[in-house]
């Protein structure tokens, strides 16, 4: 019959049964007079095979068990949470014994746990407002002058440095963490501050116009180490997912959002 | 709106080894990969109410615990080496393993896993390791699932090449290890 050209990526599908029913009887005809097109599925069924035989016997590894006793301490944390804030008809439970419950309706769901983070993002948000206006040289006129990025070498930076860098701007650094996008498409980037003080700040902004609009801003207190406090990185978290930003951006996507070379 | 009938925290207990293993060949530490678990369901935890009924919840931890991994990777790309990458090499170190030829072809196709590209490396734990689709491994990663297969076509002959599983023909211009 026809000798047909497979690519690598059909192949491969063949080899995964990812492939759609034509084009897999298509393969199938041709695999019968050609020996080289058998080869190649044969790297791919082989390779699979050869990555999971390496690497699946991992699970059977026992799992530290701080790690489990941490995880579980979480879990139980969680639960005593998600009931001190359900209806009063819940029974007090006992450390190990969770009380079965009714499912919440879906606006009850949402609704106990945003309300309380909107406040506190408020907060956050007022608090760094001094953080960034002292900083950055903007007018601390009110509140609310966090809406934009007005410092020239900041906005260079968000402009044009890869997240992964670090940027010195007089004596603050600022460490890009990464570039996403969030639900409604606007290019955002998290990044921190980290002040010669100690001090430092986790902010998102996003990308409006020519500007770039500060969307959270939390401030830290000094770490002593690189890595912002846990709990300023949990409100981002928490921020994140509610704003259903989606995954950070490759690098090459990064280039290709920020419009670099 | 919770899982379906079992919650999220029911769940993660027992899978606990499943994300310690994607974990470990992810950042290929046993000590990161520890807190990178423990990262992942601290965060899982606190957006329970986020994973969607009916929807599979390996995809859905991995994909948080992999944005972890992507964050740490930016946060400590500028302070120097990592010092626990000598912990790389004994990533196979449980296999049941005995006989000496079959359990040395599987240290190599470890170390040549290793050697993958991120982008490569991680498409490929995904689908030949954690058997997820190729539409699932391309929600974990957020990418569309024509990447997902360039990426793990280019990954495999890779590490086909490096391991010396098979003498493929190969009919691409390029076999760079680069995505």
């Amino acid at each position: 019959m026809n000798r047909r050209d497979f690519d690598d990526e059909t192949l491969m599908a063949f080899a995964d049964g990812e492939l759609d029913a034509e084009t897999t009887a298509a393969i199938e005809e041709a695999m019968g007079s050609d020996d080289a097109l058998i080869v190649r599925i044969a790297t791919f069924l082989e390779s699979r095979a050869k990555a999971s035989a390496a690497l699946k016997p991992l699970i059977d590894e026992p799992v530290p068990e701080a790690l489990t006793q941490s995880v579980q301490k979480m879990i139980d944390e969680a639960r005593v949470r998600e009931n001190a804030t359900a209806e009063p008809i819940q029974q007090p439970a006992t450390d190990n014994v969770v009380t079965f419950q009714p499912k919440a309706t879906p606006s009850k769901v949402g609704s106990s746990w945003t309300l309380p983070l909107a406040a506190s993002l408020a907060a956050v948000i007022v608090g760094a407002g001094g953080y960034l206006a002292g900083k950055a040289g903007m007018p601390v006129a009110d509140g609310l002058v966090l809406a934009g990025i007005t410092d020239p070498a900041m906005i260079r930076t968000l402009n044009a440095t890869p997240s992964g860098s670090d940027v010195t701007v007089g004596d603050t650094t600022v460490r890009l963490v990464s570039s996403f996008r969030d639900g409604a498409g606007a290019l955002c980037r998290e990044f921190e501050l980290h002040r010669a003080s100690g001090s430092s700040l986790v902010s998102v902004v996003c990308r409006a116009g020519q500007q770039w609009d500060v969307r959270l801003a939390v401030a830290a207190p000094a770490a002593g180490q690189d890595y912002a406090p846990a709990g300023a990185s949990e409100t981002v978290d928490a921020y994140l997912s509610t704003t259903q930003a989606g995954a950070p951006l490759s690098e090459a996507e990064e280039k290709q959002a920020l419009g670099l070379p | 709106m919770k899982g379906d009938d079992v919650s999220v925290s029911d769940r993660l207990i027992a899978f606990l080894p499943n994300l310690r293993r994607f974990a470990i060949s992810l950042c290929r530490s046993r000590d990161l990969a520890d807190d990178l678990v423990q990262a992942a369901c601290e965060r899982a935890l606190a957006s329970q109410d986020r994973f969607e009924a009916g929807t599979r919840f390996d995809a859905w931890m991995f994909r948080i615990l992999r944005n972890l991994w992507i964050d740490q990777v930016r946060r400590t790309k500028t302070a120097g080496p990592r010092e626990d990458i000598d912990d790389r090499n004994d990533i196979v170190g449980v296999s049941g393993e005995h006989d000496a030829e079959a359990r040395l072809t599987l240290q190599s196709v470890a170390a040549a896993i290793d050697e993958l590209v991120d982008d490569q490396r991680e498409v490929l734990l995904l689908v030949c390791v954690e058997d997820l689709s190729y539409k699932e491994a391309a929600e974990v990663l957020g990418i569309p699932i024509g990447t997902v297969m360039s990426r793990l076509a280019r990954a495999r002959k890779n590490l086909a090449e490096a391991a010396g599983i098979n003498a493929a023909t190969d009919r691409s211009p390029g076999k760079g290890g680069k995505a």
